[in-house]
């Protein structure tokens, strides 16, 4: 194993001046786009398209990856401090990072994701470096059955990680995969739930959903109040988690970034599905799971390390299978076939000193995120000291910037406001929307593979518990499943 | 009085080619049916870049896969016919799946097309443990167990789906079709052991087929193609029918202004007619095409008829 | 409340648990839902055809939404931490606040429309004079222009462009 000798090379390509200032001109630019929910990424991508075309495949790569993998960073801060969520990996850090800003720990709460980020992410990064081939191979081994399946575990992990009764959860879930069925079959292209407006054909925004499921009803919720119901002044001192505050994060990171990094090779899902399961698997553990919900640093540790490592290993599917999870991602792909290589099995070993060079840019990269990120954060919850009253109108303006720009699109601003109020009512009647979210996103590719799997095995639905992955998952989440029905029933005697 | 109406004339008259400079003052939009990874989303971030370089505004390619691209074309058919959204397509949305099956939009009626970019040959790929090494020995294989067995394609109403389709009626059995949205996608699937088989882009195939874990059988153009020369033509083998290129064409929203379609073609002409970008298109698998929008209009005319015999051949007309 | 949930609490009440409304809503979804997937071909197992993921999802609402209603409605649930209560003051001038911005914006340009947005939402807290409303809309409506507009390069005019 020369790994050492790769590691060599691969450093060798990444300090150089050009590498070193395109990979920082990436984080930077990926901690924007991460911390302003939708707004960024348009207007990175049209500002770097002509860039990447015009500097060698190396430090274009480096560059385009450090936007990837900073957003991560960034995504928690606006979950944190003002509930609005524009990925669904950051509505999981918004169930105990949003309490914990509220009970004047937003310093704490942003110090922690920050650090499980940055755990995260080396786990993802060693991953990457010792077993990118082996872990495209067990990618490759995964079938639509597998998929199925293993979505069908995220998504119990995500109806059942909030409090009160399982069966809201499940609702939530199902009307998230209900709203990804909205737009056009992608088998048959038929128009489902459309009715005519050409802005649905496409499907409904994510952001624009969540911003209105999310930051809307948090503010109609809050605004007469003036302000968060416990918000407090948070003070600059308070910003250093305690020892007890470690010594619960740190195990809680650990599993997390493991989770993440077993997922990232999932193309396109992977760390959304990371952070959920690792929060459940948190909440399964604890001692008090009564805690999660209301502020629990385990509960922001965890899915932030995974989601974060996820991010390391989603590179996998993107350089061996040519197969990108997102538009940063593709973007990479267009700049290596601009220069003539092309991602396949063979991409390690034909371009070493760009593979090497990646994971090189990665760990430093991750350093200066570590490095840029820590100060900002009494930026941040320097926001917090803002009156309510004068916040939520500024809240709101930027809801509805950051949404009209993604698409141009001043329907979507009607789709802000229509989930604004669904999201309401659905919290008078207590139902918690980040289960939604993800139902949301997995839905319409939880229908490609059902529909795959069941044209493979000729409409028997027994393939998906003849393969023993498959089988194995959804053994996984029936056990989830029957656990939270036992200890709901116990509960209420 | 006589004087303003002479000025409204002239200001009318200076309108056609102010606007032709007037575009693109902004982002352009390039939609592209299939997933990103796909040949067709290469060769459009291939010419968006170009377009961009010579036009001097941002060309930003967005994938919109899914039911063989004609989620795609049907995008650009309804967007504003201003010029700021583009689209790439293969013949499948375009002339194809009209003959097949309903569609939200009428490509006569709601798109115009601009040139063709390039063309590549598509290549019948199965994994190499099945264990067959010639289409015969494939054919044999299916007439063994029939209806036992998968093949991938990018959706439906492409050559990937047609050639398959061949394959099948040649042998007198069915194979089942399982539909993805990019090449790389439905070569993962065949690689996995999802299905067994699929006409695929030469990009898509190759490094896999060096490895060892495909096997290339056939060639859908009338001759071989030089990036794979060693595998014979579906003709030589004896199956009529696909002997066709998979074209890649840009086209736009019927509707869009003669003068911003001639600027556009002439940025695409001195584009296509560069020798480094005609290297970079044929290093992606494409030969590089040079053809007006006449002429563009004229091949889509002439494959139509084409096209029909062949889904009446497959049985595939009007499912 | 929790006095009266040890006995059984009246009717009315237990009818308007959240879970009771929760689950009858989540119901008529899930029955609304098969009802629009029925109109979309179904196909067969084997080959799913457009409406046959649909109506699975509507089933299952429909069932989860009536175990939620019923179990609900015959155990009673246990009473919320923080219990919400609707506030239509707020409610009204946020909504009505987007919906202004919605309007505006590709009609009047982005400052018109975010002053709008931001006097109307400002109503909504009662604790803001409208002169400092005016003032906060003010310079939001320069500040997001020059930020989003000149800073970041989007595609939002100051004033209105198109009719």
């Amino acid at each position: 194993m020369d790994l050492f000798a790769n590691l060599a090379l691969g450093f060798h390509t990444a300090v150089s001046p050009a590498a070193l200032f395109f990979c920082f001109l990436g984080v930077t630019l990926g901690t924007l786009i991460g911390v302003l929910p939708g707004i960024g990424a348009m207007a990175a991508i049209a500002m770097l398209l002509p860039v990447t075309y015009h500097i060698p495949p190396t430090e274009a790569l480096i560059m385009l990856a450090g936007i990837y993998y900073g957003a991560q960073y960034g995504g928690s801060t606006a979950s944190i401090l003002l509930r609005l969520p524009g990925t669904p990996q950051a509505a999981v850090v918004t169930l105990d990072g949003y309490p914990m800003a509220q009970q004047g720990r937003a310093g704490v709460a942003l110090f922690i994701t920050t650090i499980a980020s940055f755990a995260g992410s080396v786990l993802g990064v060693l991953l990457l470096a010792g077993f990118a081939p082996l872990l495209a191979r067990a990618a490759m081994s995964f079938q639509a059955a597998e998929y199925f399946a293993l979505m069908v575990l995220g998504l119990m992990a995500a109806a059942l990680l909030t409090q009160g009764s399982p069966v809201r959860g499940l609702i939530m879930v199902a009307a998230g995969l209900i709203l990804g069925t909205v737009g056009t079959d992608l088998q048959t292209g038929t128009f489902r739930f459309v009715y005519g407006i050409p802005e649905l054909a496409d499907g409904i925004g994510l952001v624009a959903m969540a911003m209105g499921l999310f930051g809307v009803s948090e503010v109609i919720a809050n605004a007469a109040r003036g302000g968060a119901p416990a918000a407090r002044r948070p003070r600059w001192r308070e910003m250093i988690p305690t020892r007890a505050d470690w010594r619960a994060a740190i195990p809680a990171m650990t599993r997390g970034a493991g989770i993440g990094a077993g997922f990232g090779t999932l193309p396109g899902t992977g760390s959304s599905i990371a952070s959920f399961v690792s929060y459940a698997v948190e909440k399964r553990i604890a001692r008090d799971p009564s805690r999660f919900g209301k502020g629990a640093i385990e509960g922001i540790s965890a899915p932030e390390a995974a989601n974060n490592a996820a991010a390391q290993t989603a590179f996998i599917p993107t350089l061996t299978l040519g197969v990108p999870g997102d538009a940063v991602l593709a973007l990479m792909l267009g700049a290596l076939i601009i220069h003539g290589i092309i991602p396949g099995p063979g991409l390690i070993a034909q371009q070493p000193a760009l593979f090497w060079g990646l994971v090189a840019s990665f760990v430093l990269g991750n350093l200066m995120l570590l490095v840029l990120n820590l100060p900002l954060i009494g930026l941040w919850i320097s926001i917090l000291r803002i009156p309510y009253r004068l916040l939520y109108p500024a809240i709101l303006v930027f809801i509805c910037i950051g949404v009209f720009s993604i698409r141009n699109s001043a329907f979507d601003i009607w789709l802000v406001l229509i989930f604004g109020a669904i999201g309401y009512g659905m919290r008078l009647l207590r139902f918690e929307p980040a289960p939604l979210l993800l139902g949301f996103i997995l839905g319409p590719l939880l229908e490609q593979y059902l529909r795959r799997a069941m044209t493979v095995s000729r409409g028997d639905p027994m393939i998906f518990l003849e393969r023993p992955i498959s089988a194995a998952f959804l053994g996984l989440a029936a056990l989830l499943l029957l656990h939270s029905l036992y200890t709901a029933l116990r509960r209420r005697g | 009085m006589k004087k303003i109406a002479t000025l409204a004339c002239a200001a009318l008259l200076a309108a056609g080619p102010a606007l032709a400079q007037d575009w693109p003052t902004r982002t352009v939009t390039v939609v592209v049916g299939f997933g990103a990874g796909s040949t067709p989303d290469l060769l459009a971030r291939l010419i968006a870049d170009g377009l961009q370089e010579k036009l001097g505004q941002p060309f930003v390619v967005d994938n919109r896969p899914g039911a063989g691209g004609n989620i795609g074309l049907d995008a650009v058919a309804k967007a504003e016919p201003d010029g700021y959204t583009l689209g790439v397509t293969i013949p499948g949305p375009l002339i194809v799946n009209p003959m097949r099956m309903e569609l939200m939009y009428d490509p006569e009626e709601d798109i115009r097309p601009v040139t063709m970019l390039g063309t590549q040959p598509s290549v019948l790929a199965v994994n190499a443990e099945l264990g067959v090494d010639t289409l015969d020995e494939l054919l044999d294989l299916l007439r063994a167990d029939p209806g036992g067995y998968n093949y991938a394609s990018i959706g439906v109403g492409s050559i990937s789906q047609l050639a398959m389709e061949m394959v099948a009626l040649a042998s007198g059995t069915e194979i089942e079709h399982i539909p993805y949205t990019s090449s790389p996608e439905a070569v993962q699937a065949v690689i996995g052991g999802e299905a067994q088989m699929a006409t695929m882009p030469p990009l898509a195939v190759l490094s896999q087929a060096e490895e060892g874990t495909l096997k290339l059988l056939a060639q859908t153009s009338a001759e071989r193609m030089p990036i794979v020369a060693d595998v014979p033509t579906f003709a030589e083998l004896g199956i009529e029918g696909v002997q066709a290129e998979a074209w890649n064409a840009l086209v736009t929203t019927a509707g869009t202004p003669d003068a911003v379609v001639d600027t556009l073609y002439a940025a695409l002409a001195e584009l296509l007619s560069d020798p480094e970008m005609q290297e970079r298109i044929s290093g992606l698998g494409f030969a590089p095409v040079q053809m007006t929008p006449a002429e563009f209009e004229a091949r889509i005319a002439e494959e139509t008829p084409r096209w029909r015999s062949v889904l009446e051949a497959a049985g595939l007309l009007n499912e | 409340m929790s006095d009266e949930d040890a006995g059984t609490p009246p009717l009315r009440r237990r009818l308007a648990a959240p879970g009771v409304i929760g689950g009858a809503l989540s119901l008529l979804v899930g029955l609304w839902v098969m009802g629009e997937a029925g109109s979309y071909a179904l196909g067969t197992a084997r080959r799913m055809g457009p409406g046959y993921f649909p109506m699975l999802l509507g089933a299952l609402m429909a069932i989860l939404g009536t175990v939620l209603a019923a179990t609900a409605f015959w155990r009673g649930e246990p009473p919320g931490e923080a219990e919400d209560r609707a506030d239509p003051r707020a409610l009204i001038a946020v909504l009505a606040g987007l919906g202004a911005f919605a309007y505006l914006l590709p009609r009047a340009g982005l400052i018109p429309a975010v002053a709008a947005l931001v006097m109307i939402a400002a109503q909504g807290s009662g604790q803001l004079r409208p002169l400092a409303a005016l003032a906060l809309a003010g310079a939001l409506a320069v500040l997001s222009w020059a930020i989003f507009g000149l800073g970041l390069g989007l595609q939002l005019p100051a004033f209105a462009a198109r009719p």
